[in-house]
């Protein structure tokens, strides 16, 4: 059968970051890595990417704006015809770099926001004083007409904040708020704490849930939280689902995958089981045949509960969360709230 | 929105393939796909709307700039994208 195209893929830039985030998937440090793609590669790759046929493209990182070549990168992903967004932190985003932006053809941003206020935001940013830096990156953004999202990180403790990171955006005109679920991947690791409980997120999502009902001009979406779905499904009418909810989770290695810095293909930034290495194979190929992205692809090896799930075409289980906890691209996914009867659609 | 009898296991894929896209592309397109399908089934003589008739859609009256991704999503649900050219 005839592989599907990715909709979208995510190109960790560089690994070199301005901040020190407890939950970065990247490892991201304040230099880039030795074996940085460089911008040759990098626009290589990009190419490869359009040519796989996807749609979109991440650029992220570390922050990609500490990359020299960005703006060059952003111009190249355009001329082969891809929608180009960025993932940053805001807080490098003067006017000129807005301005900047804008001349290479960066479509829209997705900036991270991790607390509604300057102490949890900082605290888990790792820099004093970043809160200013990034609200006023917002600004700029919002000034230079560059349509953006709001990105904030869940976690135990903290997450109840998201409420009031989604007023904000909302007054800021961001056109969407995109929620990450905190996996211990990467620096994660060491910070297992943050995760939340099963009834947290569980709670959460009824809030978000309703949120959205509520709502008609933003979009709500989760990553790493694909029970949304299923609970969206049993709760809300058939039509308003239709007209305002959207699912995006767990596309990994589906419709989604990610490339780091240095060349290596996982099938998602959190889900970090080697698919590839661009150096070594090229994209299309890495894409089309690799050995992970058959098993993810394939919602019928699922075992256990997301097995016997009716939802597992839509929902999966967090992929990435199962595998950082048991190695495994198939178990099924233990933080899973829903009841036996449940799994019926 | 659905003006005759779809397949029910049929309408359900179209959902979930439908969901991933965002609210602005995929009111647009829904709208013309449903409407499609149940021109095509009437042609047929048929009075439930089955896969041949939402691949067609699909295929002949999605906007240029969403075919392929419509496709795509229609062929992750499992429906034979392939087999009804």
């Amino acid at each position: 059968m005839k592989t599907a195209a990715p909709t979208l893929v995510s190109f960790a830039v560089t690994r070199e970051c301005n901040l020190k985030c407890k939950h970065c998937y990247s490892q991201s440090v304040d230099s880039p890595h030795p074996r940085e793609l460089n911008t040759a590669e990098a626009k290589r790759l990009i190419s490869q990417i359009a040519e796989a046929g996807a749609h979109l493209i991440i650029l992220d990182g570390g922050e990609p704006l500490m990359r020299p070549d960005i703006f060059d990168l952003v111009h190249h992903s355009r001329s082969v015809g891809l929608t180009t967004v960025m993932g940053t932190n805001g807080a490098l985003i003067t006017t000129e770099v807005a301005a900047k932006l804008v001349e290479a053809g960066i479509q829209a941003l997705a900036i991270s926001l991790d607390g509604a206020n300057k102490e949890t935001h900082d605290a888990f940013r790792g820099v004093e004083g970043v809160w200013e830096e990034t609200l006023q990156g917002i600004e700029n953004v919002r000034q230079a007409g560059i349509p953006f999202q709001i990105a904030p990180t869940l976690r135990h403790g903290r997450w109840e904040q998201w409420g009031a990171i989604a007023d904000k955006a909302k007054e800021w005109g961001a056109t969407a708020v995109e929620v990450f679920d905190y996996v211990p991947v990467g620096r994660g690791e060491e910070n297992p704490e943050f995760e939340m409980t099963v009834e947290e997120r569980r709670t959460f999502v009824g809030e978000y849930i309703a949120r959205q009902r509520a709502e008609d001009e933003m979009i709500y979406r989760c990553v790493a939280l694909p029970q949304f779905w299923v609970e969206v499904e049993k709760t809300v009418p058939e039509d308003e689902v239709l007209m305002k909810f959207v699912r995006s989770c767990c596309a990994a290695g589906t419709r989604y995958c990610c490339v780091l810095y240095e060349g290596t293909v996982y099938p998602c930034m959190v889900l970090q089981e080697k698919a590839g290495d661009v150096r070594e194979q090229s994209f299309v190929d890495i894409w089309q045949n690799s050995e992970a992205f058959r098993i993810l692809r394939d919602r019928d090896r699922l075992e256990g509960k997301c097995g016997r799930c009716d939802y597992r075409y839509v929902c999966g289980g967090a992929r990435c969360r199962v595998y950082a906890k048991t190695g495994s691209l198939t178990a099924e996914d233990d933080a899973c709230w829903f009841g036996e009867e449940e799994l019926k659609r | 929105m659905r003006n005759m009898p779809w397949d029910q296991v049929l309408w359900q894929r179209l959902k979930d393939a439908i969901s991933l896209m965002p609210p602005f592309v995929r009111q647009r397109a829904l709208k013309t796909i449903i409407e499609a399908s149940e021109a095509f089934a009437r042609e047929r003589g048929s009075e439930v709307v089955q896969e041949e008739d939402l691949v067609k859609a699909a295929k002949t009256k999605t906007p240029a700039l969403t075919r392929q991704r419509m496709l795509d999503a229609l062929a992750e649900m499992g429906i034979r994208v392939e087999a009804a050219e």
